[in-house]
């Protein structure tokens, strides 16, 4: 299963986190800045793309045994996955070209600014590529489509949901507007 | 379609507006905020604190593009570290849009934060439930959003209350829910592994989709499954053996090869149908993954037993050409697997020895540290120099490699050069020096520059293994004891190397003291290790007192000492033993005030004595020390030693019944105390005297001496008869003879003596043999106890104490411990019902948040205040009341527009 995804530059800056097994975001935020000291110090050139010592922070625990850390740099960004056994870790340096390569399809010609200021896209693609933890599409064409469809829904929507009468929603909505006093005092 | 690689600029532009184009700029600006604002930490945490304020404003607002907006910018900024779970019921709020990007961004922020909040989490089921419905009017765009949203949030309830939508979704039409649907039941399996008992053929046929998306789900579903408890699936490993020689989607074979490294795990009876499958895929493709994923397979599965040569050897070559490869990745991970390999059976890599000498060269350091470990396994006599010169090498900052005709520099960590310090001593001492052909003069300088190339390591474990390794030849191998004297005083008279390597010096201080008669001039060397011995550690003082008094008695007792000389000797080691019995260290201080005393009475006896030297010089000092030959002992040996004595330890000396007797008898007693008291002393004096008295005699008088020869050898003979029987003592002729010899030859050969140390210490060294072949005489290790399992317990134990602070990256479930056998205990009413009551309670204490959060954000003082006297008004006030409650806490205007179907529960 594939634990977390980080993405971030050479400075360490932030630009994806996500974390498919529950963390708290005080050690999300930790275990970048141990992931990012160990693989900087790294060689991208000549060293294998799997961060052999891992983090204090994972190594600690002691049931992380089987936990493999596995990154690929692309000019300014550090894509790194954190993995467990049961992720071939060739298939998972494939998964993360095909991730780059997606990205390069929606961006055409992709750099570190665009994935700035284009978090959500980024996220949106990821989406299509891994849920909770597992890979659920690998080929660029359907990932692309998917989510050029995702982003198209909006407009045809409108109208239908209106028929369909979407009362849990209003609800919801009545309830945070108006009827939230009404209830507390209803008890 | 064909806008998807479109190049209009108004269809990239769209896509890149993936949650609609309203607030694209909102976020848009928080990043360039973020930019500008990035000078220093505190600048940036500064503006993340204002935006984070901001967005609780945003998050209240009643429009609803605002609301999302800010949700979205919160789920940005947990990437600082912002924890948003604060905000989750406005999460929800997002995610019931009727808008779809809006809903998306709901569910994209819940992903992210529902994890931690059951509560919110049962709030949520219904709308779930909704946006799950599979039914022609459901868009799949909705059900994809709400599949990946849930995918990360499954709680053992919501998992009940859900999966009956999730296996109804199989049957869409469309591949895209199917697949997601799959992947999301994973979750779902894992937290309610009924739903997986109950469904399991309906599962398990999605293997057989008619989409490679879907199957590849389904297989990695239940590959992540059987990580868990393979137990449900091994019935169906005749479909999954097909499937891998059917499918040619490598994704999903190599999937397949996971999960039958799962299966064979639990259930060793499959590697017989397994392994064949799997080698008979291995040669057949032409996918390095494949491959490597097939070799890892058989490896992870425990299907490579010890003495299956031929599967070895099969995975064996596909992975020495994977090992040369020029991709580093392929590189690592397939020597990763050859290290593998490599311990089930040193003998399945023996004949690789030059790969891995190869790879000891290796540009990445990680290949290099993994190869290390197999060194052990393929030295042999032939490589060991080869090997050992190449390690050696190493002790460099930066080696710079060749690859592709480019030289790269790459820096040697610490850490590295102490596991090449101590593979090289590791090969060498293999089953007594077997690798070494008896070539010690070889192994002695490798030790020497060992020595020299370690000192920057200021690792402790290395100067500890050097030492005892320089003691061990001294020990083990006779012939070698002068040569490694040599190096040993070379060394320790080196002040750089004693200061890096404490632990060497200790070790060679023990030499000194336990082979001085091999030293002419053993008071020279006593000055030196005097000179220096305030610069040492305690550790090392504690070896040097017992040394140096050994060092004085070899001195004493060579020919052609003078009696002023050898008094020289002695006052300057009384000096010195005076000077440590007042140590904190309690060895120390114990060891010293022992022997000086025993000096202080030699002293004594010396100047009693008029002609030759006092007996207790010549025979009694050194029988302290030369006794017995020490010879090598096994490891482990004493602590089993210890385990094998019959020590009655837990019967007492006295039962109770004696004891309460003998305390009555004191009693009776008592009276006669003085009596009892008085005869004691009596008796004290008497031994005090007598001893005294022997004393006197050994110095003084020449019948006692007569007296106590007869009984020294009474004692001796005594002892020699308690050798016999006592395990501990080693009475090894063949070690005698040696020793003898040794002792007899003196100054026949200096040659090999170096004399730059200004004091020279002078070796006897015997004629070198014409040697360096196998017939060094080798001492073994001496077994005294029979073999026990040594207690391992200390090595695991440390491995378990975790850090507070850790992570575990493993998800809680109930599937592992899922009995899948027992059909009878459904416990689901088919039905998904939510308790009304709790779900009242829920929806009250989030109206309560909701609004002291309102409050809280006008007038923060008063918070407490208010909550309280609201309370107070439920309590009297009912459901009547409720317009004037409404408008208390009401926010300005907004809300009328609303409409007015709620779930109240004061309407149902």
């Amino acid at each position: 299963m594939i634990h977390a995804v980080l993405i971030f530059n050479k400075k360490c800056q932030p630009r994806l986190i996500k974390f498919y097994t529950p963390v708290e975001v005080e050690k999300q935020t930790l275990l970048l800045q141990q992931v990012y000291e160990l693989i900087s110090q790294r060689n991208s050139q000549v060293q294998s793309s799997f961060l052999v010592t891992p983090p204090s922070l994972l190594m600690d625990s002691g049931d992380n045994e089987d936990i493999q850390i596995i990154y690929k740099n692309y000019a300014t960004l550090y894509f790194t996955f954190i993995v467990d056994e049961q992720e071939s870790e060739l298939a998972i340096l494939d998964l993360i070209q095909t991730f780059v390569e997606a990205l390069d399809k929606c961006f055409e010609e992709v750099n570190e600014l665009d994935l700035i200021f284009n978090w959500q896209t980024l996220e949106s693609v990821l989406e299509e590529i891994i849920q909770g933890g597992l890979v659920i599409e690998t080929n660029v064409r359907k990932i692309v489509s998917a989510v050029d469809e995702l982003n198209n829904a909006n407009e045809s929507e409108n109208s239908f949901t209106k028929l369909a009468g979407n009362r849990i929603s209003e609800a919801f909505q009545a309830f945070s507007y108006s009827n939230f006093s009404a209830w507390g005092s209803h008890q | 379609m064909s806008s998807i690689y479109g190049t209009s600029a108004e269809d990239v532009k769209k896509r890149l507006r993936p949650f609609g184009i309203f607030f694209e700029k909102s976020l848009k600006d928080l990043i360039k905020g973020i930019r500008s604002n990035n000078e220093t930490p505190e600048q940036l945490q500064d503006f993340l604190n204002q935006a984070i304020v901001e967005c609780r404003e945003e998050v209240k607002s009643p429009d609803f593009n605002m609301k999302t907006n800010a949700v979205l910018k919160l789920t940005y900024l947990e990437m600082y570290g912002f924890d948003m779970a604060w905000a989750n019921f406005h999460v929800l709020e997002v995610m019931s849009s009727n808008n779809f990007q809006q809903k998306r961004v709901g569910y994209l922020a819940a992903s992210q934060s529902f994890y931690k909040d059951s509560d919110i989490l049962m709030l949520a089921t219904n709308l779930l439930k909704k946006d799950l419905k599979y039914d022609l009017s459901n868009e799949t765009v909705k059900m994809g959003v709400a599949l990946s949203g849930l995918s990360t949030i499954v709680t053992p309830e919501l998992a009940r209350d859900i999966c009956d939508d999730l296996f109804l979704m199989l049957n869409s039409g469309k591949p895209y829910v199917r697949k997601k649907a799959v992947t999301a039941l994973f979750k779902v399996f894992l937290q309610y592994p009924e739903s997986l008992r109950d469904g399991l053929s309906k599962f398990v046929s999605t293997l057989e989709d008619e989409d490679t998306s879907v199957v590849s789900a389904a297989v990695s579903v239940i590959c992540e499954l059987a990580k868990h408890n393979p137990g449900p699936f091994i019935q169906f490993s005749p479909l999954l053996y097909e499937m891998l020689i059917q499918i040619d989607n490598n994704w999903i074979i190599i999937r397949l090869l996971k999960l039958f490294t799962s299966l064979s795990k639990e259930e060793p009876k499959l590697r017989y149908k397994i392994l064949p499958k799997v080698l008979e895929l291995m040669d057949k493709t032409t996918a390095i993954s494949v491959i490597y994923e097939s070799i890892n397979c058989i490896v992870k599965g425990q299907m490579l037993e010890e003495d299956d040569y031929d599967t070895a050897h099969q995975c064996l070559n596909h992975l020495e050409s994977l090992v040369q490869s020029l991709d580093p990745n392929l590189r690592y991970i397939s020597c990763v697997l050859f290290y593998h390999i490599g311990k089930i059976n040193f003998e399945f890599i023996m004949q690789y020895d030059k790969l891995v000498i190869g790879l000891l060269k290796d540009v990445d350091i990680s290949i290099r540290t993994k190869v290390l470990e197999l060194c052990s396994g393929i030295a042999s006599t032939d490589n060991i120099k080869n090997l050992v010169r190449i390690l050696i090498k190493q002790f460099v900052d930066v080696d710079t490699v060749h690859v592709n005709d480019q030289g790269v520099q790459i820096d040697i960590p610490l850490n590295y050069k102490v596991k090449v310090a101590k593979t090289v001593l590791d090969v060498c001492c293999i089953n007594d020096y077997e690798n070494i052909n008896g070539d010690f003069d070889w192994y002695l300088k490798i030790l020497t520059d060992l020595c020299i190339v370690s000192q920057d390591l200021n690792n402790l474990e290395v100067s500890t293994l050097l030492g005892d390794n320089f003691r061990n030849i001294m020990v083990k191998v006779p012939s070698m004891r002068d040569a490694a004297l040599e190096q040993l005083i070379k060394l320790t008279t080196n002040d750089d190397i004693i200061a890096k390597l404490p632990n060497l010096l200790k070790e060679g201080i023990w030499c000194f003291g336990e082979y001085s008669e091999l030293i002419d001039n053993c008071d020279t060397l006593v000055g030196i290790l005097l000179n220096k011995a305030n610069k040492l550690p305690d550790t090392v003082i504690q070896t040097m007192i017992p040394a140096l008094v050994k060092l004085f008695s070899t001195y004493a007792n060579t020919e052609g000492r003078t009696k002023s000389e050898i008094s020289d000797l002695l006052s300057t080691l009384i000096a010195f033993m005076e000077q440590k019995y007042r140590s904190t260290n309690f060895d120390i201080q114990e060891r010293s005030v022992e022997f000086y005393e025993m000096l202080k009475l030699c002293q004594d006896a010396l100047q009693d004595e008029t002609e030759g030297l006092p007996l207790l010089i010549t025979d009694v000092l050194p029988s302290l020390f030369n006794e017995y030959e020490l010879g090598p002992m096994s490891h482990g040996q004493q602590q089993q030693l210890v385990k094998a004595l019959t020590l009655d330890l837990d019967t007492p000396f006295l039962s109770s019944v004696e004891l309460e007797e003998l305390m009555k008898n004191e009693e009776l007693y008592e009276d006669e105390a003085a009596y009892y008291s008085d005869k004691e002393s009596v008796k004290s004096a008497a031994s005090a005297g007598s001893s005294d008295g022997s004393v006197t005699q050994d110095i003084s008088s020449e019948k006692d001496i007569s007296m106590t020869e007869e009984e020294l050898a009474a004692l001796e003979e005594r002892r020699r008869q308690e050798r016999l029987d006592n395990p501990f003592y080693l009475n090894d002729d063949k070690i005698d003879r040696a020793e003898t010899k040794l002792i007899e030859l003196s100054d026949n050969d200096d040659e090999g003596e170096t004399k730059t140390i200004e004091p020279v210490i002078k070796i006897s060294t015997k004629k070198k043999k014409s040697n360096k072949s196998p017939s060094v005489q080798i001492l073994s290790d001496i077994v005294v106890a029979p073999p026990s399992t040594i207690t391992k317990e200390g090595k695991k134990k440390s491995n378990t104490s975790g850090h507070s602070d850790a992570i575990t990256l493993s998800t809680s479930n109930k599937f592992k411990s899922f009995d899948f056998s027992r059909k009878d205990n459904i416990d689901y009413d088919g039905e998904y019902t939510v308790d009304q009551e709790e779900l009242e309670k829920l929806k009250n204490k989030l109206a309560e948040q909701h609004i002291s959060d309102n409050l809280t954000a006008i007038q923060d003082d008063k918070e407490e205040v208010i909550v309280i006297k609201k309370k107070k008004k439920k309590k009297t006030k009912d459901g009547s009341k409720k317009e004037k409650t409404k408008k208390k806490y009401k926010e300005p205007a907004e809300k009328a527009s609303t409409p007015a179907i709620s779930l109240a529960p004061n309407e149902s």
